[in-house]
């Protein structure tokens, strides 16, 4: 019958209760601490995964004049969904801005640093404008308004590379971009959102 | 203890009175004191704690749909850093809960611990058991493999042969006419939902009339009464931890629970088999053919189930306890010998290869080609699913479809072989040859054959049965041979 109609132990207990209650705790620890360490290791698993930046052609470099104008362009790559393997997959895009005279242009993330959200921006404005919490930015990227800005840091430039078109005889250059997710949030960039 | 912790406890206690419940729990009186034999329902609660945890983390990985079932699974176990071990932890964990119901079961019903006042708690431990049971049937679709698939269409399409409403009943329980995703959505809510919620809604009703009665034990006369902690506890710790070292040697010997290839609705499976508790009831079926199969399905074991459930009052009764344990011991009995019939039925050509006069000979080498053939094709499809381009959206099952390797084989099976023979060319047969034998096309030993004039007129090549060819491919390499050995004519098309 259930209840305390015995008495637990009130004083301190004997050095042979003590051990009996030390392994009986550590025995039934072990037994149900294994399969959680185990389904913990699993939850884990995404930790232990790097992202890939992929480097792909995004433009023709006759697609990007040097008039120091913004235009946007889509990134397409093969994605890996865990089991999932997609080909040519819109991941994000980019901004390539090319001032005058420069051959090689600048590419920014269009995805803005606070929360991810599409930056855009309309052709004859002076500024790129985050939908989302009203950050802005210069033509370079840069917080227009410094650190006053939501936005933790300035636009994200990724690194650019000018490739000959494949195949292509006559020399067309072709805009090849790493497409580096960053995290969003922080003031330094990390990679692998 | 510190003043504050014995502070802290005595604010929780007096607004929940937690010591009363912790002394309840702990001082539950052992009449005769800890013994071993007390095991087996503690470790049943830790076994389902150990499948509530387990599910859980499985849970966070599984995707339950007809394209993302058997890939999701296919993650977790070669590409998740555990998930084997996690996976398999909860395949075996599952087999261990089937053993210790069994053996709680027996010693329930040996020591007559069914008996006035705990009627009612035997009865919701047979709930218990059947939902163990549901359990089972409903985890082993999840891979949504050939395995599980096949066998649990067994199951569902036997569904259908209940008395009355069966179709409707097998159209509730895979979500429609056709196995599909909403099989798979029902299956899992039922699996990681529905049962799981019933049972710990039981398992608490269980324990707390369990509570109430106390504990039935067997002969206590002679020894020291004792209390639940810490003396039984260390005996159910150290019980658990052996189940748990047991599980864990099976996953580790066999590598995680089993993954066969992905399921195809096309592709029957004849090593479809249940999972080996339910195979006495496999074997069962095959004593009642034709319409008589509502008796071995449904009838039989629903009369021994409900009498399972009345056992406490035929046990009443000095004579009544004595049936229970012949029933219980014919049943079990029964149940290992029509499992040992059904695995060697099923291994019979393993077991006995010399014996192939025997009937049995050929459907156990049917049930083995079948088995060794998918595990053949798992092997590929996680080999093909572990390349860079990984498993297409449309599922896994389009990398079995579209894999030469897999399928030159059976495309050659149903759409060549009937003419064309596929053997050594040196092996004696006296099958009528209607097209060239492409053994080894292309190969050394075709082109070498192509090129002999002795040869080509075969039977092998182009001399087969009617052939409109031999002949004249004969004579024409013949004159070849003849200019290029001797004449080198330049009228010659070898020279």
């Amino acid at each position: 019958m259930s209840g305390p109609s015995i008495e637990s132990p009130t004083g301190g207990p004997p050095r042979r209760g003590f051990l009996t209650a030390a392994a009986a705790v550590g025995a039934g620890a072990v037994a149900l601490l294994t399969p959680l360490a185990s389904g913990i290791a699993v939850f884990l698993a995404p930790l232990w995964k790097r992202a890939k930046s992929p480097s792909v052609p995004v433009a023709l470099l006759t697609q990007v004049p040097d008039d120091g104008v913004p235009r946007a362009f889509t990134v397409l790559a093969d994605k890996v969904d865990h089991w999932n393997g997609y080909t040519n997959q819109r991941l994000g895009a980019v901004y390539l801005v090319r001032q005058p005279g420069e051959e090689k242009p600048l590419a920014l993330s269009a995805k803005c640093p606070h929360a991810g959200c599409f930056v855009g921006y309309t052709p004859g404005d002076t500024l790129f404008m985050c939908p989302c919490h009203t950050s802005s930015f210069e033509l370079d990227g840069a917080r227009s308004r410094g650190d006053q800005e939501v936005s933790p840091r300035d636009m994200d430039p990724l690194p650019v590379e000018l490739k000959p078109v494949e195949g292509s005889a006559d020399g067309v250059l072709q805009v090849w971009v790493e497409y580096i997710d960053y995290q969003t949030g922080h003031a330094e960039r990390i990679a692998g959102a | 203890m510190s003043r504050i912790t014995a502070g802290l406890i005595d604010w929780l206690d007096d607004r929940t009175g937690v010591k009363k419940i912790v002394d309840e729990a702990l001082y539950e009186p052992v009449p005769g004191g800890a013994r071993w034999r007390y095991v087996w329902g503690s470790t049943l609660v830790m076994a389902f704690v150990t499948q509530i945890i387990t599910g859980t983390f499985l849970w966070m990985a599984y995707s339950p749909s007809t394209q993302t079932a058997w890939e999701s699974v296919f993650y977790i176990q070669y590409e998740m850093p555990g998930g084997w071990l996690l996976r398999g932890i909860h395949h075996f964990m599952a087999q261990a809960m089937i053993v210790l119901l069994a053996l709680h079961f027996v010693q329930v019903v040996w020591d007559g611990a069914y008996r006035a006042p705990r009627e009612l708690n035997f009865v919701i431990g047979i709930v218990l058991m059947l939902i163990v049971l549901g359990l089972s049937f409903t985890g082993y679709l999840l891979p949504w493999d050939q395995k599980g698939y096949w066998a649990t269409s067994v199951g569902t399409n036997l569904a259908s042969q209940a008395p009355v409403v069966g179709p409707e009943i097998k159209k509730l329980a895979i979500g429609g006419s056709d196995y599909g995703h909403h099989t798979l959505t029902r299956f899992f809510a039922l699996h990681a939902g529905v049962l799981p919620g019933l049972m710990v809604g039981f398992i608490a009703l269980h324990v707390m009339l369990f509570r109430r009665h106390g504990l039935h034990a067997k002969n206590p006369k002679g020894s020291v009464d004792g209390v639940f902690w810490p003396d039984q506890v260390l005996k159910d710790s150290v019980a658990a931890l052996g189940v748990l070292a047991a599980v864990l040697g099976l996953t580790v010997y066999y590598g995680g629970a089993e993954l066969t290839a992905p399921a195809d609705p096309s592709n029957p499976y004849d090593a479809a088999r249940p999972e080996w508790y339910f195979l006495f009831l496999f074997q069962f079926l095959k004593w009642f053919p034709g319409e008589a199969e509502v008796w071995g399905a449904f009838v039989i074991p629903g009369l021994v189930v409900a009498v399972l459930f009345v056992m406490p009052w035929i046990g009443r009764w000095r004579v009544g306890h004595f049936l229970n344990v012949a029933m219980l011991a014919v049943l079990l009995g029964g149940s290992a010998i029509l499992t040992v019939q059904a695995l060697q039925e099923d291994y019979y050509a393993d077991w006995y290869p010399d014996a192939t006069d025997d009937p049995r000979h050929e459907p156990s080498t049917r049930f083995l080609v079948a088995k060794k053939e998918a595990h053949h094709v798992a092997e590929r499809v996680v080999e093909l699913a572990q390349s860079p381009s990984r498993i297409p959206p449309t599922g896994a099952l389009t990398l079995v479809y579209n894999d030469a390797f897999l399928q030159g084989r059976k495309i050659f099976e149903a759409n060549c072989a009937s003419c064309h023979p596929h053997s050594p060319r040196d092996a004696e047969s006296d099958a009528p040859a209607l097209a060239p034998n492409l053994y080894r096309v292309g190969g050394a030993d075709w082109v070498a054959g192509m090129l002999d004039p002795e040869r080509v007129g075969g039977k092998h090549f182009l001399g087969y049965d009617n052939s409109p060819f031999a002949a004249t491919v004969t004579r024409s390499l013949s004159a070849a041979k003849v200019c290029s050995c001797r004449s080198r004519s330049s009228s010659c098309w070898r020279c």
